[in-house]
């Protein structure tokens, strides 16, 4: 029978020796492999969740998906020789949460910057190998003393080709709705321009300590994030960077079309902020749109102005149509 | 034609065609009312909207194809600009497939009586459309919604509306056939309410039923509505708006008929809605208010067709039959075929529109209707001497069933295919107002 496993005990070819953290769903271990004596970390779900057929394909497909990638900013999956029960092994990375460093103060801007860098050049490895995040926030990013930034937990990550795996029975374990794109927010399983917007407020949250949107009530919070122009970063930082401020804005943009398109394009951005022309207060548009917005409004105007020449003819022909003969016994016929 | 007379008509069809504009506010209320709370404002846009995308998709073609090929309207004087029917057929004996003239009423642009008609047609077409935003509610797509509008108004329900009052087939099955006088359908039993009922159907046939209606466990769920005093104020105000319906039918304010038509509306009315509340009553042991005011809905809906041709008698009984089939229908969709209605919209004007069109075979008494669709003699049903007349009818209601059902089921799939018909769990969950529609029906705080 599977029961909770507790430090001191063996699993598979791993000796656990520490508990790391615990949440509603699993348990994470430090623990040692034995083979080779070096520390991997393990995070184990609890045992209600076994039987959860979506829990285990979401949890398989993290492994699944972890196991393909091999990137400095993602966390190594680790390929165990025989596994016993439903875990996943990962390098040990020695560091903090990005949501630790943070804690409500602002970071300073380099280190905000060369972090937020470090995690769009994986976000941009991801999309070359057609994997969606599609939960970057700060609890996901570890940060080593180094100060390398990794990214974890690929729980609800996406490849592109794979049918959509429902959360819908999850929905407490995605958490706060504080890092969710509009397009999630409206049920769409987001694509690259999702992680964009996530990291956009990552940023915006290491730099200014607060968020663009805040509402106790979750649902309130997401009426508004659809709904609502985001609070620039220089309402809560007089003096913000403007070209920062423009990067930003754009990477959070509600509408995905108005975004960068990935992460690469927001790393190039991000390599050389000061070259980004800042926000046209008046338009609150910055740098160049996208093509699309072009095509699209040259659409609407001709299919416009179709339909008000098809209106015209109609009424030039209409005109030429017979009249009524008015009876003569009607007073205003007579007046006339 | 005295020109006073002619006038007094234009008046009765205008004040008849408002009176049944104002049944829109009576649809919003009423499907409203029977949906939940985090849907109010998707199914209140869905009624605002197809008022004004019907308007457009019937002035733009369906009213050309549903009555461009009527030469003459008796009651209000020739139609200017020339008519034209498409037809298969002899010559003598023409069977009217589509009509093809006065789209965008360019011909009939000074033509009062033509314009006057476009009017009061619309008003109906637009009851037609409204009834499966009710059925299909809580799921739907708004684009998806929005396309329906537009097949809707140009195109099903005219094309209908043409084989019965626009000179068409079914209207031609007594003079090419000796069938009674064709089928008859004095205000819509048929052409207006099965149209919208079976529309309805395949609608919710394609949509499937709103997540959590039929558990895995076999029990089905109570998705009670959220503003009850709302849909009983829109029942009234289509009991009302009715009125227009059945007795702004005649086209005619000097019509003796008149009388006796709006009597038999009330009367169909009255006797459904007791009917419905008695027999929900006496097995639940409560008395169903929501099923009262189906029932009443429903006698509505059955005393469309005959209630020019029969006696106030036998609108009572038509009235009752409606009122213990919506029951009965309500409960058979749901509990044994597992179709997903949430205001009963396929009971009331489904099933009641059909009993509304057989009735007129069995009751009509031949007191009117004489020379009706261009056969001689007053409009009998099978009680009273002509078989025939039941028949017309059987078939007219089997070719709304076939065509209505067939056109409207492909459309859908073919929707669902392109751009779906269906949103996604998540936003069925959260509810419509705040994911598809952006806002919400009642905010809070």
């Amino acid at each position: 029978m599977i029961r909770e496993p507790t430090v001191g005990e063996r699993l598979d070819q791993y000796e656990l020796t520490e508990l790391l953290a615990r949440s509603g769903m699993a348990s994470i271990f430090k623990a040692t492999d034995t083979f080779s004596g070096i520390p991997v970390a393990l995070k184990i779900p609890h045992v209600q969740y076994e039987a959860d057929i979506v829990f285990s394909e979401r949890f398989r497909r993290e492994e699944e998906i972890g196991q393909k990638l091999d990137h400095p900013g993602v966390v190594r999956v680790l390929k165990p020789r025989a596994k016993s029960r439903m875990y996943l092994a990962m390098e040990f990375v020695e560091g903090r949460s990005l949501r630790a460093m943070m804690s409500g103060r602002r970071l300073p801007v380099d280190q905000a910057l060369d972090l937020a860098r470090q995690v769009c050049d994986a976000l941009a490895y991801l999309e070359a190998h057609g994997v969606v995040h599609r939960d970057v926030k700060p609890e996901n990013v570890l940060v080593t003393a180094e100060g390398r930034a990794k990214l974890i937990d690929f729980g609800i990550a996406l490849i592109e080709s794979e049918r959509r795996l429902t959360w819908a029975g999850l929905s407490h374990t995605v958490g706060t709705p504080d890092y969710m794109a509009p397009e999630q927010i409206r049920g769409r399983r987001g694509d690259a321009r999702t992680d964009v917007y996530a990291l956009g407020m990552l940023l915006y949250e290491a730099l200014t300590g607060h968020l663009p949107y805040d509402s106790a009530n979750p649902r309130a919070l997401m009426k508004a994030k659809t709904s609502e122009p985001p609070r620039p970063p220089s309402y809560h930082v007089p003096g913000f960077d403007p070209s920062l401020e423009a990067i930003i804005l754009r990477a959070i943009e509600r509408d995905p079309r108005d975004r960068y398109p990935d992460a690469g394009a927001l790393l190039a951005d991000l390599e050389d902020p000061s070259a980004v022309p800042p926000r046209d207060p008046t338009t609150g548009a910055g740098g160049a749109r996208g093509g699309p917005h072009l095509s699209r409004r040259l659409v609407l105007g001709l299919a416009a102005a179709a339909a008000l020449l098809g209106l015209a003819a109609l009424v030039a022909l209409s005109a030429r149509q017979p009249v009524a003969p008015a009876d003569p016994g009607r007073p205003a016929a007579r007046r006339r | 034609m005295a020109p006073l007379e002619q006038s007094l008509n234009l008046v009765w069809v205008l004040l008849g065609a408002f009176l049944v504009m104002f049944m829109q506010a009576g649809f919003a209320l009423v499907e409203t009312g029977f949906t939940r709370a985090r849907n109010a404002a998707n199914t209140m846009a869905m009624n605002l909207v197809i008022y004004p995308v019907g308007v457009l998709g019937f002035w733009l073609v369906g009213f050309g194809l549903m009555m461009g090929g009527v030469a003459e309207w008796p009651t209000l004087g020739p139609a200017l600009g020339g008519a034209h029917e498409l037809a298969i057929g002899s010559a003598a004996h023409p069977w009217g497939l589509v009509g093809a003239a006065r789209f965008a009423l360019v011909t009939a642009a000074h033509d009062p009586a033509t314009l006057a008609m476009f009017l009061f047609a619309t008003v109906f077409m637009d009851t037609a459309a409204t009834i499966p935003t009710g059925a299909m509610a809580e799921r739907w797509k708004f684009s998806a919604f929005l396309l329906y509008g537009l097949f809707m108004s140009a195109f099903l329900y005219p094309l209908y509306g043409n084989w019965v009052w626009g000179g068409g087939w079914l209207s031609a099955l007594g003079v090419n056939l000796g069938l009674g006088h064709g089928h008859v359908d004095f205000a819509g039993s048929t052409v207006v309410h099965l149209t919208g009922g079976v529309t309805a159907l395949a609608g919710t046939l394609v949509l499937g039923p709103r997540l959590g209606k039929f558990r895995a466990d076999g029990t089905i769920a109570v998705m009670a509505g959220h503003d009850l005093p709302m849909a009983v104020l829109g029942t009234l105000v289509l009991a009302f708006g009715w009125f227009g319906f059945n007795a702004g039918s005649t086209l005619s304010a000097t019509d003796p008929r008149v009388a006796a038509i709006a009597v038999n509306t009330m009367l169909a009315s009255a006797a459904g809605a007791v009917t419905a509340l008695l027999v929900v009553w006496a097995t639940v042991r409560k008395p169903d208010l929501g099923m009262a005011c189906n029932g009443l809905l429903g006698g509505l809906v059955a005393i469309t067709g005959p209630c020019a041709f029969v006696a106030p008698a036998a609108a009572v009984l038509i009235g009752l039959v409606a009122g213990l089939l919506v029951v009965w229908v309500v409960g058979l969709l749901e509990r044994r075929l597992r179709i997903d209605d949430p205001v009963g919209a396929i009971a009331v004007h489904g099933a009641a529109g059909a009993w509304g069109a057989i009735a007129l075979g069995l009751f009509a008494d031949g007191s009117s209707g004489e020379g009706w669709n261009g056969v001689a003699g007053p409009v009998r049903g099978l009680l009273f001497g002509d078989p025939g007349q039941l028949l017309a009818q059987l078939v007219g209601v089997a070719a709304n069933l076939v065509f209505v059902f067939g056109a409207s089921y492909g459309f859908f799939l073919l929707v669902d295919r392109l751009m779906g018909m269906r949103v996604p769990a998540e936003v069925e969950h959260a509810g419509l107002d705040a994911l598809e529609m952006g806002t919400d029906a009642y905010p809070r705080g």
